[in-house]
């Protein structure tokens, strides 16, 4: 294809401007800001319009007339494959177009985008960049300009185009999945394996405790039962046991009364035998005897008198006798017999009393012994009962006490730990429930650990094909490429370097005369023209259908004559239509030669 | 013959657990227990079939206290229960041991059994769990008498590992009515005659849509079925779109009104969809706060027109990518992803 004319009709500061151009080599001179760039935008925007994107709409927003006659656009006249074509854009918003006329056949060509796309060979912004637009290398220090190109031989060998890097592709790859690995938790099966053993190990102790508590419950039961039984029994007893108490205790005030009362009759009845009573031993009382010192003088005095009648009678007797002796005694033994008589019979009269104040005596006295008697038997009874009641206290409150307490206690006991047992029961729930919680956390994690080893092998697989599809196009595009631009590079070099090679994923070697070079140590100079070499390569294999005119912009700023006189001749013979874009008088001096 | 049926209340479960409102959550199953109980009253069922996992493991003591107290309010209705495999019978049988209320009937063997009532000529079929897993199915054979009685069968189950359930088999058996439990999501089949009752409160997200209890009425013309709706919350999934510019502040603002509209008392999974934000991320946490959120899952795609970018790039590597990685089976996510991965890596935007 060549560009025939270009019609700058509203165009930046162009208005109406027509360049003509050669089928084969232009130059285009002129200082910086005269409009090379415009021309350069303006084929670009004819080729593919300025809609969509910022970089268009950048070059829309610059060339954008000022005077805002209210056109913006512009032609080109083409000839590809012998016919020539009529190319028209208005670049306006809202009011764009596109038209396109072949002219060789006088047909407009409809839709004329796609019949332009066809014409271009299929030539992508991308593929346009890559091949049609050749500019200068920005690198500004020598090792720039090395890693600059190195990247361009790289990037168009393995990817076919100078734009993407594999590079940086593989290395972002490389931290996605770096970053998703760092997000994996491990673990978290054997995490889920434990899980389940631990809950069913904690039913298993909830099931155990609870048939634990309910043995106990059982076992409490039946105690309560059982001393409930007990206790009835026992409290029926008891309270048997406490009525008796009852009557027991009522006996005794009774029989202390009667005691007392008894007590009280005797020593009153005592007292009216004055002050004998208090000489009476109680063991007389008991057998009723009569104490020897209550014994009636009666007798006594009986004896005494009767001894003293008989003592007179003797006397008597013995004055009887006298009578027939002595009248002296006779007087004294009749008196002794008188006096004795008297006194005999005193003391019966004597006797006779006491006797009766005996016998009023002895009444009192048996009255007192027989109230003695009475007070004995009630203190006995008293005592008896007395036993009989201490003997209940202590069955009251004694060992049996002891025995029901001890069942109480038990019971007691038993009610604890089964409370206890309880609240175990309720940890041990507890427990169960936050195991549960732990594995739905753990399955939730299994889950989420799944999808990244998913997105990790999806990573992977893109890097795979990625490699792959390098690969390929390394062998294929790639070599090619290195070929062509060996081939350029010779001629360009006029022998000094005859190939261009490409050693591993970025060794690149220039073989001079037997020798392998590597890149890094030739000239800038030579830099710049294996640059120009792979460009030209480029252009050639990616646009093998159409040959598309080749736009230098500034490209041999920094040659010097010998290298730009060698690289325009290199040009020339290529075939392809040059524009040449530059602010040097040079380029056109040696065209005319 | 009017009937109240329900399962799979799991009493002394803490769903969610962890999250804020898990304990709420805990004492609402009671909550909604007694409720189910209220209803029996105020319907005047005569029957309350609980067809399972009415507690979410054996029960302690008080709880066992705490459900006979419900079932101890009802006034007129007979209720026949059964374990299922979360509260299956154990070693020591509590359930038995306990002093139920002379109206509450429960299964407690593993044999199929029955228990008729007379005054409602109806005969109820059941069976108890006695272990977490039974691979037989049970309820295939069983075939009730034809006549005049009403037949029903209480039973818990439906997968290979809890008595797998052929359902019409069921549904031909001759049974009135087969109240099934088991299946946390309700499921009526009226023609058949039997239902899934479905936990009353949903207990995971994965319980979407209305739970309760059945209300059913059997007659000589047929058996009529109806779901109560009786949860006090529900779970719900919120889609929220999201575009590269999308800020946290605005999405904040969005669920808000979304929260506010759906219940702010329920208890939602969040979904994000769309472009994947570029920039700034979005505050997960932030999302979190703002209700009872569950969790966030982010379904974002990068922005990417793969039509235009193959075109555009047809004759260098990433046309070459996209070829091959269009040779991929159609479903394979790995592949899709790989595909995304490689383009956005080689146009230099992966994040």
């Amino acid at each position: 294809m060549r560009i025939l004319e270009l019609h700058l009709t509203d165009f930046g500061k162009f208005h109406d401007k027509v360049v003509k151009l050669q089928p084969g080599m232009n130059i285009i001179q002129g200082r910086n800001e005269a409009g090379k760039s415009t021309i350069h935008s303006f084929i670009y925007a004819m080729l593919f319009g300025l809609e969509g994107g910022k970089e268009k709409q950048r070059i829309y927003d610059h060339y954008l007339p000022w005077d805002n006659t209210g056109a913006y656009g512009g032609a080109l006249r083409l000839e590809e494959g012998g016919h020539t074509y009529f190319l028209q854009r208005s670049f306006l918003r809202d009011h764009a177009y596109v038209a396109l006329r072949d002219e060789t056949l006088q047909e407009n060509l409809t839709p004329a985008g796609e019949a332009l796309k066809s014409l271009l060979g299929g030539l992508t912004e991308s593929g346009y960049r890559n091949t049609v637009s050749i500019g200068q290398m920005e690198g500004a220090t020598d090792d720039r300009l090395l890693a600059e190109l190195k990247n361009s031989i790289a990037s168009l060998g393995m990817a076919k185009n100078m734009e993407i890097s594999l590079q940086m592709a593989s290395d972002s790859l490389m931290r996605k999945r770096k970053s998703l690995e760092r997000q994996l938790v491990s673990g978290q099966e054997e995490e889920r394996e434990r899980l389940l053993a631990s809950i069913y190990q904690i039913s298993q102790e909830l099931t155990d405790q609870q048939d634990e508590a309910a043995g106990l419950e059982a076992e409490m039961s039946a105690g309560r039962a059982r001393e409930f039984e007990e206790f009835s029994a026992k409290h029926q007893e008891r309270e048997q046991q406490k009525k008796q108490l009852e009557d027991i205790n009522q006996e005794y005030s009774r029989l202390l009364h009667e005691k007392e009362r008894w007590q009280k009759e005797r020593d009153h009845a005592g007292g009216q035998l004055g002050r004998q009573f208090s000489r009476i031993k109680d063991e007389d009382l008991d057998s009723g005897r009569l104490p020897s010192f209550m014994r009636s003088p009666a007798p006594k005095l009986l004896a005494a008198g009767v001894l003293a009648l008989l003592l007179s009678q003797l006397c008597l007797m013995s004055y009887g006798r006298l009578l027939a002796g002595k009248e002296e005694l006779f007087s004294n033994s009749l008196y002794f017999a008188i006096g004795g008589g008297a006194v005999g019979i005193m003391a019966l009269i004597f006797a006779a009393a006491v006797h009766k104040n005996h016998k009023k005596h002895l009444n009192y006295y048996r009255l007192v012994v027989d109230k003695h008697r009475r007070f004995k038997e009630a203190s006995s009874a008293l005592h008896s009962i007395e036993n009989r009641r201490t003997q209940l206290l202590a069955e009251l409150s004694g060992e049996s006490q002891e025995e029901y307490s001890a069942l109480h206690t038990k019971n007691e006991e038993l009610e604890k730990e089964v409370m206890r047992l309880e609240w175990e029961q309720e940890q041990t729930a507890l427990r169960l429930n936050e195991a549960k919680r732990q594995l739905a956390i753990a399955d939730e994690l299994c889950a989420r650990n799944e999808k990244l080893r998913r997105e990790i092998q999806a990573v992977r697989t893109a890097l795979e094909n990625i490699y792959a599809a390098a690969d390929e196009i390394q062998d294929t595009f790639g070599d090619e490429m290195n070929e062509k631009a060996s081939g350029y590079l010779s001629e360009l070099t006029d022998g000094a370097y005859t190939e261009l090679r490409l050693e591993g994923e970025m060794r690149i070697t220039l073989k001079s005369k037997e020798r392998h070079v590597p890149l890094e140590g030739v000239s800038r100079g030579t830099i710049e023209q294996v640059y120009l070499c792979i460009r030209l390569a480029a252009a050639e294999c990616l646009s093998p259908k159409v040959s598309l005119p080749l736009l230098l912009d500034d490209t041999f700023a920094f040659y010097d004559d010998a290298r730009t006189k060698r690289a325009m001749e290199l040009l020339k013979n290529s075939g392809h239509q040059v524009l040449i874009m530059t602010c040097q008088g040079r380029e056109k001096k040696l065209l005319r030669q | 013959m009017k009937f109240i049926h329900m399962a799979d209340m799991h009493l002394g479960a803490l769903p969610d657990g962890g999250k804020p409102w898990s304990e709420a959550r805990a004492k609402e199953l009671w909550d909604t227990f007694s409720d189910i109980c209220d209803a029996c009253n105020r319907e005047r069922a005569d029957l309350l079939l609980i067809a399972g996992d009415l507690f979410d493991r054996q029960p302690l003591k008080k709880e066992l206290k705490q459900a006979a107290y419900h079932l101890g309010r009802l006034n007129r209705t007979q209720v026949v229960w059964m374990a299922g495999d979360a509260d299956h019978l154990r070693e020591k049988d509590i359930y038995a041991a306990y002093p139920w209320p002379e109206h509450v009937h429960f299964f407690s063997g593993e044999q199929v059994d029955k228990v008729y009532f007379p005054f409602l000529d109806t005969e109820v079929w059941g069976m108890s769990y006695g272990h977490s897993h039974i691979s037989e199915p049970i309820y295939d054979e069983l075939s009730p008498e034809i006549n005049e009685t009403y037949h029903i069968l209480l039973a818990h189950g439906g997968d290979e590992e809890h008595i797998p359930i052929r359902r019409q088999m069921l549904a031909t058996a001759g049974f009135d009515y087969v109240a099934l439990g088991h299946v946390h999501t309700p499921q009526i089949w009226e023609r058949e005659k039997c239902a899934y009752a479905g936990s009353p409160e949903p207990l995971s997200p994965k319980d979407l849509g209305p739970h309760g209890y059945i209300l059913g009425e059997i007659t000589s013309e047929g058996t009529r079925l109806r779901l109560v709706p009786a949860a006090r919350r529900t779970y719900k999934r919120l889609e929220l779109s999201v575009n590269p510019h999308t800020t946290t502040r605005e999405l904040l603002e969005e669920l808000r009104e979304d929260l506010a509209s759906e219940g702010m008392a329920n208890i939602f999974t969040l979904v994000l969809t769309g472009s994947a934000v570029s920039g700034e991320e979005i505050d997960l946490e932030a999302l979190l706060g703002a209700g009872n959120i569950l969790e966030v899952i982010d379904e974002t795609r990068p922005e990417l027109n793969l039509a235009e970018i193959a075109r555009e790039h047809a004759g260098d590597i990433i046309g070459k990518y996209i070829e091959r990685m269009r040779a991929y089976p159609e479903k394979d996510e790995v592949a899709e992803k790989a595909l995304e991965y490689g383009v956005l890596a080689l146009l230099g935007g992966l994040k």
